[in-house]
C-alpha cells in the first residue's frame, strides 16, 4: 500500500523549483491597492455582525411564499389579499384561508376591492376572460353576481374583458379591462343605475396603472404614459403644464394625501408633486427606476412618503419631505431596524402599501406592503404596526 | 442532507481516513520529511461554527443569530527549515442567519506554521494573519482576521496526505468616527479534512 515518503525519495527537479522565490514585488503592489480600492468603495455605516444580531425570525403562511400579492381589502372583521384567488384573515388573529366565492374555491380572481364594508372579486375564466365581477356585504356568507360580463349596451363590461385591476376609492368602484386587441379601459359601477359605465377613458394603447382620489374634487388615473383626471364619465388626460410627469412607458405609481395633492412617480427617479393647480418635480434619487408610491400619515408629525424601487434589489425607500431626507435600506422610519428590512423586502419588488379602512386597534394604524413573487426565502406579504401613544413601529412581520 | 447530519459525516470521514491511514504505516517517528524548501499546497473542506461576538464594549452579544455554515480552503506553504513553514491561503465560507440571510467570507492571509512529528503522524500548529472580505445582503466590508490552529496528517502516498485541521477564527469589524459604535468581533470554529500535495 502506501508508503511513507522521505525526503530524499521526492524527484529532484521539484527541489529545484522549490528555490524560486515566487513573490514578486509587482504582485503585492497591485494586491494592494486592491485592497485599498475595495476598502474606499465600503460603507462605514453598515455592520455585518450587529445587523444579524437584530435579526428577528419570521414564520409566516407558506401561502405567501412564491407568488405575488397583487390587491388588499378588508371589511369589519377581516383582511382580503389577492393572490391568484382570493385569501383571508380574522383582523382579530388567525391563519389565512382560501376564500369561498359564491360557493366554490376553484376559481381565478382577477380582481379585489373593498370600501370597508362591502367587499368586490372579479373572476375570470380559464382563459382570463372576465366571468363576473362578484360583491358580498357579509364576508363573503352570500355573494351577489354584478352582471359585468355582457355587453356594453346592456350595462357590462363587455364579453371580451380581460379585468387588470379593481379598485375602490371614493364611494366608487373602478375596474381597469383590456381587449384582445391589448386596448385598454376603465369603468365605474353606478350605484344608481346598478350598471357598468365607460370613466371616460375607452381604448387606449396604455396600460392602466392605478386610480386615486385627491380628497377635493376629482379622481386621477395613470397609464403608464399619461396622467388623466376628472369625474368617473368625464375623466380625460391632464394637460397641465409646465412639469407634466405624462411620457411614454415612465409612469409607475400614483398617491395622494386625500387633501388635494397627487404624485406621481417616474422610471427616472424623479416624482412629480401636484398642488395649487401645477405640477411640480421631486428628485428623489436620480437616475434610479422607481416604483408604487404611498403617503404614509404616521407620525402625522412627519409624514413621508413610501416609493418602491423599481431596479433590483428592489425594496423601498422612505422620503421625509420636511426635510428632503431620503432614507434607504431600512435605516430608518417604518423599518425598526436595518436587519429587519433586509430580511423581509429587501430584494422583492414592492406591488403597492396599503392600510385598512377600518383598523381592529383603535390605538394602532396597519400598514401592510404588498411584494412580487422573488426570493423564495421570504414571504409576499408583511404587516407594521403603529403605535399611536408611543409613535413607534413594530417593524414588518410576516403574515 | 441536514447540517448536523454533514458535520457528522465530515467528522467521521476525518477519523476514518486518519485510522486506515495510521494502520499502514511503518511506525518509524523519527524519520525527517521534511526540509528548507519543501512546498505544499492543501486543499481543505469542512464546516464553520459561529461560537460568539462581543460588541464594540466587548460585551458579549446575546445570541449569534448564525447558523452552522462551511468552509473551503486552499493554502501553500513553504518550509524555511524542519519544522516552520510559510504560506498563503484563500478561503471561502458562509453561515447563514435567522433571518434567512447568508453571510459569505473570503479570508485571504499569510500562514506562518510549526511543523512536527513524521512517521505515521505529523501535526502542526499555524497561525493566520489576513484581510477577510464579508458579504452581506448585498453589502460588502474587507476586515482584518486572524485564525489559530491545530492539525494532524498522514501521507497516503509519496507526495499527498490527508489531515484534519481545526481553527478558532477572529473576524472583527472595524468602523471609523461615530460609528465605531458598530464595531465587533466575532469568533467562529472551523474544522476541515483535506488533502495536501508535496513537492
Amino acid at each position: 500500500m502506501h508508503k511513507p515518503t522521505k525526503i530524499e525519495d521526492r524527484p529532484p527537479e521539484i527541489h529545484k523549483n522549490a528555490e524560486k522565490n515566487p513573490c514578486r514585488l509587482g504582485g503585492w503592489v497591485a494586491a494592494a491597492l486592491l485592497i485599498l480600492l475595495v476598502f474606499a468603495g465600503c460603507d462605514n455605516t453598515f455592520s455585518v455582525f450587529q445587523t444579524i444580531a437584530q435579526e428577528e425570525r419570521q414564520i409566516g403562511e407558506d401561502l405567501f411564499k412564491n407568488t405575488t400579492i397583487r390587491a388588499m381589502a378588508d371589511d369589519s372583521t377581516n383582511y382580503y389579499a389577492l393572490l391568484s384567488q382570493v385569501v383571508w384573515r380574522p383582523k382579530s388573529g388567525g391563519n389565512w384561508n382560501v376564500l369561498a366565492i359564491a360557493g366554490s374555491t376553484d376559481y381565478f380572481a382577477a380582481g379585489l376591492a373593498g370600501d370597508g364594508t362591502k367587499l368586490y372579486v372579479a373572476k375570470a375564466n380559464d382563459n382570463n376572460g372576465l366571468e363576473d365581477i362578484y360583491t358580498t356585504n357579509n364576508s363573503g356568507t352570500s355573494w351577489t353576481a354584478m352582471g359585468a360580463a355582457t355587453v356594453v349596451s346592456s350595462g357590462g363590461i363587455g364579453t371580451d374583458a380581460f379585468v387588470d385591476w379593481l379598485k375602490y376609492t371614493k364611494d366608487t368602484l373602478f375596474v381597469a379591462v383590456h381587449d384582445s386587441a391589448r386596448k385598454y379601459s376603465l369603468f365605474y359601477y353606478d350605484g344608481v343605475s346598478s350598471k357598468f359605465a365607460s370613466t371616460g377613458v375607452s381604448d387606449i394603447d396604455e396600460p392602466l396603472i392605478d386610480i386615486v382620489y385627491d380628497g377635493s374634487s376629482q379622481y386621477w388615473l395613470i397609464s403608464d404614459s399619461k396622467v388623466y383626471k376628472g369625474a368617473p364619465g368625464s375623466i380625460a388626460e391632464d394637460t397641465t403644464a409646465p412639469n407634466n410627469p405624462n411620457y411614454d412607458g415612465y409612469l409607475l405609481g400614483i398617491a395622494s394625501d386625500g387633501a388635494g395633492r397627487v404624485i406621481v412617480s417616474r422610471r427616472d427617479g424623479s416624482v412629480y408633486s401636484y398642488t395649487s393647480s401645477a405640477w411640480s418635480p421631486i428628485t428623489v434619487k436620480s437616475s434610479t427606476e422607481l416604483g408604487s408610491v404611498f403617503f404614509l400619515n404616521q407620525p402625522t408629525s412627519s409624514k413621508r412618503i413610501l416609493i418602491g424601487k423599481g431596479i433590483s434589489p428592489y425594496g423601498y425607500m422612505e422620503y421625509d419631505e420636511s426635510s428632503s431626507t431620503l432614507k434607504e435600506n431600512g435605516s430608518s422610519f417604518v423599518s425598526t431596524s436595518s436587519s429587519i428590512y433586509y430580511t423581509t423586502i429587501h430584494s422583492k419588488e414592492v406591488q403597492a402599501f396599503w392600510q385598512p379602512t377600518a383598523e381592529y386597534d383603535a390605538t394602532k394604524k396597519t400598514l401592510f406592503v404588498l411584494l412580487a413573487s422573488g426570493n423564495t426565502g421570504t414571504y409576499a406579504l408583511y404587516r407594521n404596526d403603529y403605535t399611536i401613544s408611543t409613535g413607534s413601529w413594530s417593524g414588518w412581520t410576516a403574515e | 442532507m441536514s447540517k448536523k447530519l454533514f458535520a457528522a459525516v465530515v467528522v467521521i470521514a476525518c477519523v476514518g481516513a486518519l485510522t486506515v491511514g495510521a494502520q499502514e504505516n511503518t511506525g518509524n517517528s523519527s524519520e525527517i520529511l521534511r526540509e528548507k524548501g519543501d512546498q505544499s499546497i492543501t486543499i481543505l473542506a469542512g464546516g464553520f461554527v459561529p461560537l460568539f461576538v462581543l460588541d464594540s464594549t466587548g460585551a458579549l452579544v446575546p445570541s449569534t443569530n448564525m447558523y452552522p455554515g462551511a468552509s473551503f480552503d486552499v493554502q501553500y506553504r513553504y518550509m524555511l527549515d524542519n519544522h516552520i513553514g510559510l504560506g498563503g491561503s484563500i478561503s471561502g465560507s458562509f453561515v447563514t442567519t435567522i433571518g434567512g440571510g447568508t453571510l459569505f467570507f473570503a479570508p485571504i492571509g499569510a500562514t506562518v506554521a510549526w511543523v512536527g512529528g513524521g512517521d505515521p503522524l505529523e501535526y502542526e500548529v499555524f497561525t493566520e494573519l489576513g484581510m477577510n472580505i464579508m458579504r452581506l445582503y448585498g453589502n460588502g466590508l474587507i476586515e482584518p482576521y486572524a485564525k489559530l490552529g491545530a492539525g494532524v496528517s498522514r501521507y497516503v502516498a509519496s507526495a499527498w496526505d490527508i489531515g484534519l485541521k481545526v481553527a478558532w477564527c477572529f473576524f472583527p469589524e472595524f468602523h471609523l468616527g461615530t460609528y465605531s459604535n458598530l464595531n465587533s468581533y466575532a469568533n467562529f470554529l472551523e474544522f476541515s479534512i483535506g488533502a495536501s500535495y508535496h513537492f
